[in-house]
């Protein structure tokens, strides 16, 4: 931390406007935050020192800009004021060392309990010998150490005094610690009476400061220092420091650059703006657009404005009338309702509304009440944006940060805002280094506000008038890929979209009868190969158009290549699919994007929601059923009813060795241990072997899956909606008849069964289409999480700091528990050292950070949160509370998962150092015993040992061992591990937070040779190990074993938490469930086959991940492999169905099939084989054209 | 109710309510909102005005050079003064605060010309503010060199600022670019390597409309018209202007580089 630089400064007294002008009270009071210049006319002048801190969190914060290093020739006495408000690097390098010989302590919005904590120990230290400690809405932690005089806070919280209890009152709705602060100001008369007489004149004067402080402008923080110096410090004893009372302001109203005053009347305000001479005939026409924007009162009573101006007149300049509105508190919602709405015809005065505070509606950094936000932002009715200022970083650090935004500005004005249903976090301001005020992104502000206009004109626009672009996914560019989107079927959605826009009045034309005419006309022959000239093209253009119509075509050439490039390229034209009157681009520049996500997807439809601007509107997945049991499971189900019945009949063994030989026959084998066929069995265990068996196959039987796809606006039938309400009912509900809970059940699914059939879905496309609000809602599993539905809500994640919670908490803790038993029961009783596990972005965000808390159980830290209950500190389970050792961990952190948890990788990188740190024995705490091996055997230190949190770089996603698997471009299991290693071995390190992901590949892979288990969760019933590729993508299983010493295969497990009793299964285990419940399972594929099309994709996808299973883990058993190709291409009338419906992605299967074969995964006899490369070439000519 | 208006001091904004320091006060430090650049500074929104300092007692008569009368009262002596010293940071001060005069007393209070406002800006005020600035500067620097540049960018901003050397590259994976900080990064010499339309600046501090407005204020209409011949005598004047471009990527990296 460097030392304090300090010189003496006189300045004349009015250059203290501009010095104070930039503290101000909100976010944005920026940077310098550090000391401040204090003069009076020549009666005496104050010293001022500014200290130069390193190490802000998450920032390289360079705080020499800020240091004050003023003069004072002419020996005057000196105040130094240290403050620190906000911003997050300023409060984490707050020392004792600056406040060695501060006269003066000033915090405000000290909002994160962690910097709270420094801040709290840096002040604790002086503030006996500070002249004055003021602090203003904070934590009450940093509350506490106020101090004016006789007036002191420490004891706020215990005292019965009715001025504490305003503060008290922190359970209170909305925002309400801050919004007390303003209430106490205003009742300040009341609030003295209570006070004894000797203390008054000093609670008077904080009270003053109080109302300073808010007052924000220039001459109130003038006149706030000369009354706290002058009143507090000794050198000014005696000197008679005069200052004028606070100048109040308005809390809210609406505020205009160029109008005489500010509005109390939206009214009024209307008027003086159909007056202003400036105005050109669009602004002044009744037919301009208007855009309401939301302010922060602190920014204009300071003058640090210019961004706000910005907006505005770019708005201006574009044709749009603006309705700003300002309120001071951190609850927006009233304002928002009573300057915004008419109040007589409750309509929105407004077609848009932009806040530009980056905050939640309601709460700021505070605590927020989305409920009421959105019960406002509904009454309001038009689309709601988010935009924000660099609030953490100056433009500089954050155009140089690999982190991107700063994450806690992430977590507070991103993610927040989202919960409230804002969209479109656009950063439209920077801040300057040298001043902390905010300025305008020239580029960004001119997006935000073409885009504010853009969807407000939706709001006034005639749906004849409207034009609307459908884009489809197809990845790879492949005709089989066409319209790819999870559990949805894409072209019989966009169809019934299309008929219901056409049925309420939008200009749908040339619509085909059916769906599948739809897709025909599409994709034009979608048996054709991809690159046939048959392709359905719209339009040929040429490269230089298509450089005219994209500016930004060179930065694109770096990843994709010169253009025409060879997708969708004859060679010389880009091809584009769309019909003409269609927009070319299909990237997003000003069009408002609505995007259909599904609802159990709330991570990735949160990067749609940032990178592509989208209003994600939730879609329904399929209603789970039971898997069900076919075949030979079949037969073993009926064989077990008919042993129960007949056990003791003397048929007894005879039935129990059938259900030996049909269980052999199915495979159960490694499921369950089967004595061997024709063996004599004593009755006991005849009951006992059969009791196994029964319990496998009601494990297959009960297991949940989703049945065929959804289609846009279909709500689920009478058996779909029945299905979903037994899952939610099963869940975490233990077995019992008690009439009254049942009542409370059944009461619950009432509500349930209301959600469930109020299809939402294209209510809320048309919403958004018109110019609506959209209400928000979490994503996440409908059946664990009911607020899911209806569907058709913008989706949002969570607020990532609220994770893991205390529930989440719970659960984990029986998982690991189960795990550990498990490796311990196959291990001789060993307890594993070291687990790898993954941590992905959409689990915990369904889970409430369940797997997060894994990671934290195992190595054996609690963790703690804060008033607002925000997770944001650790600490340690006592070894004898926890009863085992601590576990050693390797986290690998999805890509997402990094985009989405910044803070909590801090968290744990935390959490893992400072278990590495205890003073244990090293068989009690594995973390410490591996860190203390790799320091020494790296030459490091122990805390930079202790890495253990791992990710892909900033801006990169997975291992690519999926695209790998995919494409099948892969040479041996080896080249997949490099990859893996390569792409994985980036760490978060919470000493260099600022650094973000950094390279640590010696460590990764010391730790990952040390792994006895690799571990991932399973969240949802929707998606299992086969249902996408990212599962096998991150599996570390071969690779472990590859690393380790002794060339040991570490164990596989898989948590499923789908159900209400969560399981620990091994990764074969799973895998051959999965196999069974979905691509071997009639139920699955007949289910998938009726949807045509897709449905063959669906199949070919499954097997082609369990490729992916074999590559990375050679955990799938040879009979997966042979009952699939049985099904799928032995059953001679299956096979034609699968190559006639989508030829492309049966090509696919068949050579994948052959692949499971040529990579050694499969073993099968040479007829099949045969068979397989016949139907290979045959597909390939029936899709080249060729003897059709 | 007013608010902002005694606070307007922007690090990059010119200032009509600060007071000017003696000349022996040390610049104020970076803290301060105001750029420290001191001398001469005018002393309050009154359309004439006295330098405060040592060598103030110079009277700037209205000698008008210009064919009409603009704004009866304004002086421009004062930038002609510091154009002609070749005091380019001052004569960059000046012209904004006559932008801001000019903008009329709403701009003056507030500190700051709205876009909307430069429609009542009288077009030979304009035009003597940018004939200035040729004069004095080879045809290098003035709104309407700016707006020559505008248009060859298709009213593209960011180009632009990068071509009048307002945004610096940084030194980034992916290819970027952010705001100079003012003073200390500008140019405030005519050299051979300065960017042609580096001066007067209109910051970005509050988006771009003001400057598009100046730029696009019919006072300039010449420029579009007469683009062609524009370029005829950018191109007599060219053997300055292909050497300094040529000087400026030679010297962009040179480490004493001032921007």
């Amino acid at each position: 931390m460097a030392s304090l630089v300090s010189s003496p400064f006189t300045i004349p007294s009015s250059k203290k406007l501009s010095s104070l002008a930039q503290r101000h009270l909100f976010l944005h009071s920026f940077l310098p935050k550090k000391a401040n210049c204090y003069g009076s006319n020549s009666k005496a002048s104050l010293r001022v020192k500014c200290a130069a801190i390193g190490n802000g969190l998450f920032t390289q914060t360079t705080q020499e800009v800020r240091r004050i290093v003023p003069d004072n020739n002419q020996n005057l006495p000196t105040v130094k004021i240290v403050y620190v408000v906000l911003e997050a690097q300023y409060q984490s390098s707050l020392s004792a060392a600056d406040l060695e010989d501060a006269n003066i302590f000033i915090g405000s919005l000290i909002f994160v309990e962690e910097l709270a904590l420094k801040v709290k120990a840096a002040v604790e230290k002086e503030r006996d010998r500070l002249d004055a400690v003021l602090v203003f809405p904070s934590m009450p932690e940093v509350m506490r150490l106020n101090k004016l005089g006789s007036f002191s806070m420490s004891q706020l919280g215990q005292s019965k005094s009715p001025f504490f209890q305003l503060f008290k009152k922190k359970k209170q709705s909305s925002a309400g610690f801050a919004d007390s602060m303003l209430k106490l100001v205003r009742t300040l008369p009341k609030v003295l009476k209570y006070l004894p007489s000797d203390k008054a004149q000093d609670a008077r004067l904080y009270i003053l400061s109080l109302q300073f402080w808010l007052g924000g402008s220039p001459d109130n923080l003038q006149n706030f220092l000369k009354m706290v110096s002058g009143s507090y410090v000794p050198a000014l004893k005696g000197t008679k420091m005069e200052y004028s009372e606070p100048v109040l302001y308005l809390d809210t109203g609406i505020w205009h650059p160029l109008a005489p005053c500010m509005y109390d009347d939206v009214k009024e305000y209307l008027n003086w703006y159909g007056t202003r001479r400036d105005a050109n005939e669009n602004l002044k026409s009744p037919n301009a657009p208007v855009v309401g924007l939301i302010l922060q009162r602190s920014h204009i009573v300071t003058g640090d404005d210019g961004h706000y101006v910005a907006v505005i007149m770019e708005l201006e300049a574009r044709g749009a009338k603006v309705i700003p509105i300002f309120a001071g508190g951190l609850d927006f919602s009233g304002p928002v309702e009573r300057f915004l709405i008419d109040p007589i015809t409750k309509k929105p005065f407004v077609n848009s509304v932009v806040s530009l505070t980056g905050f939640a509606l309601v709460g700021g950094p505070a605590r927020q009440d989305h409920p009421r936000a959105i019960e406002a932002l509904m009454r309001l009715d038009v689309p709601y944006i988010v935009a924000l200022p660099l609030v953490f970083q100056t433009t500089e650090e954050w155009l140089n940060s690999t982190l991107g935004l700063h994450p806690i500005q992430v977590a507070l004005q991103v993610a927040l805002p989202e919960l409230d249903g804002g969209m479109e976090p656009i950063v439209f301001a920077g801040r300057d280094p040298k001043t902390g005020k905010s300025h305008a992104l020239h580029k960004r502000v001119e997006q935000l506000c073409t885009r504010a206009i853009k969807w407000g004109e939706l709001k006034r626009k005639t749906k004849e008038e409207k034009k609307l672009a459908i884009t489809v996914f197809s990845f790879p560019p492949d005709k089989g890929n066409v319209g790819t989107a999870a559990y949805l079927n894409v072209f019989s959605s966009i169809f019934s979209v299309l008929k219901d826009l056409q049925r309420d009045g939008y200009n749908v034309e040339g619509l085909p009868e059916t769906s599948e005419a739809l897709i025909e006309e599409v994709i034009h022959d979608k048996e054709a190969q991809f690159s046939s000239p048959n392709l359905n093209v719209a339009y040929k253009m040429s490269v230089r158009e298509y450089q005219s119509l994209t500016p930004y075509a060179t930065a694109l050439e770096e990843n994709w290549g010169k253009p025409p490039g060879n997708l969708n390229s004859d060679g010389e034209n880009l091809l584009v699919g769309m019909s003409d009157v269609c927009y070319p681009d299909s990237l997003i520049g000003n069009i408002p994007n609505v995007y259909y996500y599904a609802a159990n997807n709330p991570s990735e439809a949160t990067i749609a929601k940032r990178r592509s601007y989208a209003n994600t509107i939730s879609y329904l997945t399929p209603p789970a059923e039971n898997a069900g049991l076919y075949k030979g499971l079949k037969q073993l189900s009926e064989l077990i009813s008919s042993y129960q019945s007949l056990k003791d009949t003397g048929r007894g063994p005879q039935i129990v060795s059938s259900i030996i030989s049909t269980a052999k026959q199915c495979n159960l084998d490694k499921d369950v241990e089967l004595p061997d066929e024709g063996a004599e069995i004593p009755a006991k265990e005849r009951d006992l072997v059969v009791g196994k068996v029964y319990a496998k196959i009601m494990e297959i039987e009960s297991r949940l899956l989703p049945c065929g796809l959804h289609v846009i606006g279909e709500p689920p039938s009478a058996l779909e909606a029945v299905a979903t309400l037994v899952n939610i009912a099963a869940l975490d509900r233990p077995e019992d008849a008690d009439r009254d809970k049942l009542r409370t059940l059944f009461q619950f699914l009432g509500e349930c069964l209301k959600l469930v059939v109020a299809d939402n879905e294209l209510g809320s496309l048309k919403q958004a289409l018109e110019g609506k609000y959209v209400e928000p809602g979490p994503g996440g599993d409908p059946i664990r999480n009911p607020k899911v539905l209806p569907t058709g809500k913008n989706i949002h994640a969570l607020d990532p700091q609220a994770i893991p919670t205390t529930a989440a908490m719970q659960s984990a803790k029986v998982v690991v528990d189960r795990l550990i038993e498990r490796q311990k029961a196959e291990n001789g009783g060993k307890y594993p050292e070291t687990i790898a596990l993954v941590l992905w972005g959409t689990d915990n965000i369904k889970t409430y950070g369940e797997s997060l808390a894994q990671v934290l159980w195992m190595i054996g830290v609690m963790p703690v949160s804060d008033t607002f209950g925000r997770v944001n500190r650790v600490e340690p389970v006592s070894l004898e509370e926890l009863g085992r050792p601590r576990i050693d961990v390797v986290v690998n952190c999805s890509g997402v998962f990094r985009d989405l948890f910044i803070n909590q990788m801090n968290l744990l990188d935390r959490a893992v150092k400072m278990v590495a740190e205890l003073d244990e024995p090293t068989e009690q705490n594995y973390v410490r015993k591996h860190a203390l091996e790799q320091a020494q055997a790296l030459g490091i230190d122990v805390r930079e040992a202790a890495t253990r949190v791992f990710s892909n770089a900033s801006g990169s996603y997975s291992s690519n061992i999926n695209l790998a698997v995919e494409n099948s471009s892969w040479n041996d299991e080896k080249q997949l591990q490099d990859m893996y290693l390569s792409r994985k071995s980036f760490a978060f390190d919470c000493d260099a937070p600022g650094a973000g992901m950094t390279e640590k590949r010696n460590v990764f892979e010391m730790a990952l040779s040390t792994a006895d288990a690799t571990f991932q969760n399973l969240d949802s019933s929707e998606i299992s190990l086969t249902d996408v590729s990212h599962y096998f993508d991150s599996d570390p299983t071969n690779l472990v074993q590859n690393l380790r010493k002794d060339g040991k295969k570490p164990s596989a497990y898989i948590a499923d938490t789908t159900t209400a009793n969560a399981q620990v299964r091994t990764l074969a285990e799973t895998v051959r469930l999965d196999a069974r419940t979905k691509l071997l399972n009639p139920k699955w594929y007949e289910g998938m086959l009726s949807s045509g099309y897709e449905g063959v994709r669906e199949i070919e996808k499954r097997l082609t991940n369990t490729v992916g299973w074999s590559a990375t883990s050679g955990q799938v058993d040879n009979w997966v492999y042979e009952e699939a190709n049985t099904t799928f291409i032995q059953d001679e009338e299956m096979l034609k169905k699968l190559m006639n419906t989508n030829p492309n992605s049966f090509r696919k299967l068949v050579q994948t099939f052959l692949e499971a074969n040529g990579r050694g995964y499969w073993e099968t006899s040479e007829e099949n084989i045969d068979k397989l490369r016949q139907l290979y070439s045959e597909v390939e000519d029936k899709i080249e054209g060729i003897d059709r | 109710m007013t608010t902002t208006n005694s606070l307007h001091c922007s690090i990059q904004h010119h200032s009509l309510s600060k007071r000017h320091h003696p000349l022996d006060t040390p610049p104020p430090t970076p803290l301060f909102l105001k750029p420290p650049t001191t001398t001469i500074h005018p002393t309050n929104i009154s359309l004439s005005h006295t330098p405060s300092n040592s060598h103030s007692h110079i009277t700037f008569s209205l000698s008008q050079t210009t064919t009409t009368s603009p704004s009866t009262t304004l002086s421009y002596d004062l930038l002609r003064h510091h154009l002609s010293t070749k005091n380019f940071q001052q004569a960059d001060e000046e012209t904004r605060r006559l932008l801001i005069v000019l903008a009329g007393e709403a701009a003056q209070k507030r500190g700051y010309v709205f876009f909307s406002e430069v429609q009542f800006i009288p077009e030979q005020d304009l035009r003597t503010i940018d004939s200035l600035w040729r004069e004095h500067s080879d045809n290098k620097f003035g709104y309407s060199v700016q707006k020559r540049i505008l248009n060859k960018t298709n009213g593209d901003f960011t180009k632009f600022f990068i071509k009048v050397g307002w945004m610096k590259k940084l030194d980034t994976e992916v290819e970027q670019y952010n705001y100079r900080s003012f003073p200390t990064e500008f140019v405030w010499e005519l050299n051979d390597d300065t960017p042609e339309g580096h001066l007067p600046l209109t910051n970005a501090l509050r988006g771009t409309q003001l400057l598009n407005n100046v730029l696009n204020h019919p006072a300039f209409d010449a420029v579009d018209d007469k683009e062609e011949q524009d370029d005829a005598v950018t191109a007599t004047g060219l053997k300055d202007n292909s050497s300094s471009s040529k000087n400026l990527t030679q010297k962009i990296f040179k480490p004493d580089y001032s921007f």
